[in-house]
């Protein structure tokens, strides 16, 4: 039987936009970018036997990271037949060829920006997200050695214990599939522009999935609300009403008012409003109304790490690091 | 912040006017050289770096400018030169060579020089980046809120030009920004053959300045970055690095056969080309009729055509002036 392969997209362009002018946002440069693949290898190598079948993408990252590891021991690292062109669809290209390829699962480095083009590719993709983008809501916040290990015993081990995430599918409106993973927003701009979202003004309603009180972005927003109970999101409806003091990215705090909030259940439908122009996908403007709404469905699956690394990290299991029981 | 219909119109208008200017000056100066190219021979003699495709990076950012800032450019300048409102009938004047021009004739395209609007160019690649820093140098100086804009290409981002600019910029907190014009071809080496980094935006980090990364060849993406950019700047906020991925639509000159760009790189930058999506866009949103759009391409070809009839009728200048107006 042969190992099972861990799908790996990194993508050059996070962490890249405006947001480090609107905001406190931070470059993480390729450098930064590489080391952390390298880490997730030597981490993965760590755990049961597995192979890493990756893309190779256009900033260089997996050739960088396999230079950085080349005097330690990692699983074999084979690149997938996709061109990467350095455009956003490279990721979601990737994401479909793994899931062609009988992936067992999908680590992305990048923001909600990768996760969303990971997910559009691959729909059911058990997903273990490092975070080396702007906002980083739908991430593993653990370092990538330990993340590299969890992989490893994830792609041997029971599903059982993922968590299912709900998903916002775009019905209308996009050229191709669409989908957030966090949030879809509606703003009044009218334009696609720099992409992200900063000016609270131009906010008219936001449909969001997946809210932790730690994330940032609109997932903070909304996640002032209680939280989000699986199988739902929440469509937040912007006006006068309930102030909120929101954490809308790195160092960018400001306060919404809220005119109305109610929870939507997976099946359902919301349609944007008229005085919606544009659509942002977890923090990208993105799709130009009108007709635009979002389906709330059954999402990816997040990889449990903590979870995994309970159960697995016993005296006597795993590859036989030397734990011991306590005297 | 919705964006002003004037800015967006205004944008428009400038792209029509660079791309028919473009077309007008490279129909004239093949005309001359060929069929066997010539590169002396003709009504404008010499090299030409022509930018078309390449409309949005200057028109996005000239909306945040106001008098008294400063900008320096390539050797690829017209488009940036007619986005800042250099006059365009002595810059029509200067490359052909001719005595009414911003040079009285003597530089030539690559090197427009403007007072009022403050513009310089230069065909020496990263030159106008210290030119850029020492402008901002002066403005802090005097405690003037002006900015100086460095345009520059992803070639220049290999000289050490670049690096020593955003050194002592960062240094000194001065109000420049850097303005990366991405083509991903330094004449004909791709960039991944000479960058040893994907984004050159990334080595704003090394300074200790915000980089940021525009991958759409889009007049609105560069607006709101550079007004955010540019207003940081001018409240004493410091440097920062913009780096836009745009096209370039022609050879790297007039006469360049451009084998080492595929097939399919050209037709899908003429598929994506800005002059065909932002005026659909207009249009779609409303903020342009059809006929209004018609009206401003008249104004724009006019304004061209008058600036190269101009040219065309000034005088060559004496030889007995060739001593004036130089320094060296």
């Amino acid at each position: 039987m042969t190992s099972p392969s861990i799908g790996l997209i990194a993508n050059p362009a996070s962490s890249k936009d405006i947001r480090r002018l609107v905001g406190l946002a931070r470059v993480v440069d390729v450098e930064e970018k590489a080391n952390l693949v390298a880490r997730l290898l030597a981490g993965l190598w760590a755990g049961p036997p597995t192979r890493v079948l990756a893309l190779d993408d256009a900033g260089g990252l997996v050739r960088r990271a396999l230079h950085l590891t080349r005097s330690i021991p990692i699983p074999p690292v084979e690149f997938l037949p996709v061109e990467a062109e350095g455009r956003e669809h490279d990721t979601r290209r990737a994401a479909s060829a793994l899931a062609d390829a009988g992936a067992a699962l999908l680590v992305t480095v990048g923001g909600d920006g990768t996760v969303r083009s990971a997910v559009e590719g691959w729909p059911e993709v058990r997903l273990l997200p490092l975070a080396a983008g702007t906002n980083n809501a739908i991430v593993t916040p653990v370092e990538p050695t330990i993340a590299g290990y969890a992989a490893a015993l994830a792609a041997h081990g029971d599903p059982a214990s993922d968590q299912e995430l709900t998903l916002l599918r775009v019905i209308g409106g996009a050229d191709g599939p669409a989908v957030a993973v966090v949030d879809a927003v509606g703003v009044r701009s009218r334009w696609v522009g720099a992409k992200a979202l900063w000016q609270t003004e131009a906010f008219v309603e936001a449909v969001v999935a997946n809210a932790r009180t730690t994330a940032v972005g609109m997932a903070s927003v909304a996640a002032a609300f209680g939280p989000i109970p699986p199988g739902h999101a929440r469509h937040v409806v912007f006006g006068t009403g309930r102030r909120i003091r929101a954490i809308l990215g790195p160092g960018q705090v400001a306060d919404v008012d809220v005119a109305s909030t109610r929870l939507v259940p997976i099946g359902q439908a919301v349609s944007f409003s008229d005085e919606t122009r544009v659509v942002a996908l977890d923090g990208e403007r993105r799709i130009v109304t009108p007709g635009t709404a979002v389906e709330v469905a059954t999402g990816p699956r997040l990889i449990a790490v903590t979870e995994i690394l309970a159960k697995t990290r016993k005296p006597g299991f795993g590859s036989g690091s030397g734990e011991g029981a306590e005297g | 912040m919705e964006i002003p219909r004037d800015d967006l119109v205004a944008m428009y208008a400038a792209m029509v006017k660079i791309r028919y200017f473009e077309e007008r000056i490279r129909e004239i100066y093949l005309d001359d050289k060929l069929p066997a190219f010539d590169i002396a021979a003709g009504r404008i003699p010499g090299e030409m770096h022509l930018a078309a495709g390449q409309e949005p990076v200057a028109v996005g950012v000239m909306p945040h400018l106001k008098d008294g800032d400063a900008i320096t450019a390539t050797h690829r300048p017209h488009h940036i030169a007619i986005a800042q409102g250099v006059d365009l009938q002595q810059m029509a004047a200067e490359i052909f060579g001719k005595d009414t021009g911003l040079g009285h004739g003597k530089g030539g395209h690559m090197h427009l020089f403007s007072i009022h609007p403050e513009f310089g160019c230069s065909g020496i690649i990263a030159e106008g980046m210290p030119v850029a820093v020492g402008a901002a140098l002066a403005f802090k100086k005097q405690g003037s809120d002006n900015v100086a804009l460095s345009f520059f290409g992803d070639g220049a981002a290999n000289q050490g030009a670049f690096h020593e600019s955003l050194n002592l910029a960062a240094l000194w907190n001065l109000p420049v920004v850097f303005i990366c014009e991405d083509n991903r071809y330094a004449i004909s080496v791709p960039k991944e053959a000479s960058t040893a980094i994907a984004d050159n935006s990334d080595r704003a980090s090394a300074y200790g300045m915000p980089g940021v990364l525009v991958p759409d060849n889009d007049p609105v993406a560069v607006y709101e970055v550079a007004r955010e950019a540019i207003a940081r700047a001018r409240d004493g906020g410091g440097p920062s690095l913009i780096e836009v991925e745009t096209d370039r639509l022609w050879g790297h000159f007039e006469g360049d056969m451009d084998a080492y760009r595929s097939d399919e790189f050209k037709a899908a930058m003429a598929e994506r080309d800005p002059m065909k999506t932002y005026p659909a866009r207009l249009l779609s949103e409303g903020v342009l009729t059809p006929e209004e759009q018609e009206q401003l391409i008249k104004e724009a070809h006019a304004a061209v055509d008058e600036a190269i009839a101009f040219a065309e009728s000034s005088p060559y200048p004496r030889p007995e002036d060739a001593l004036l107006h130089v320094f060296a």
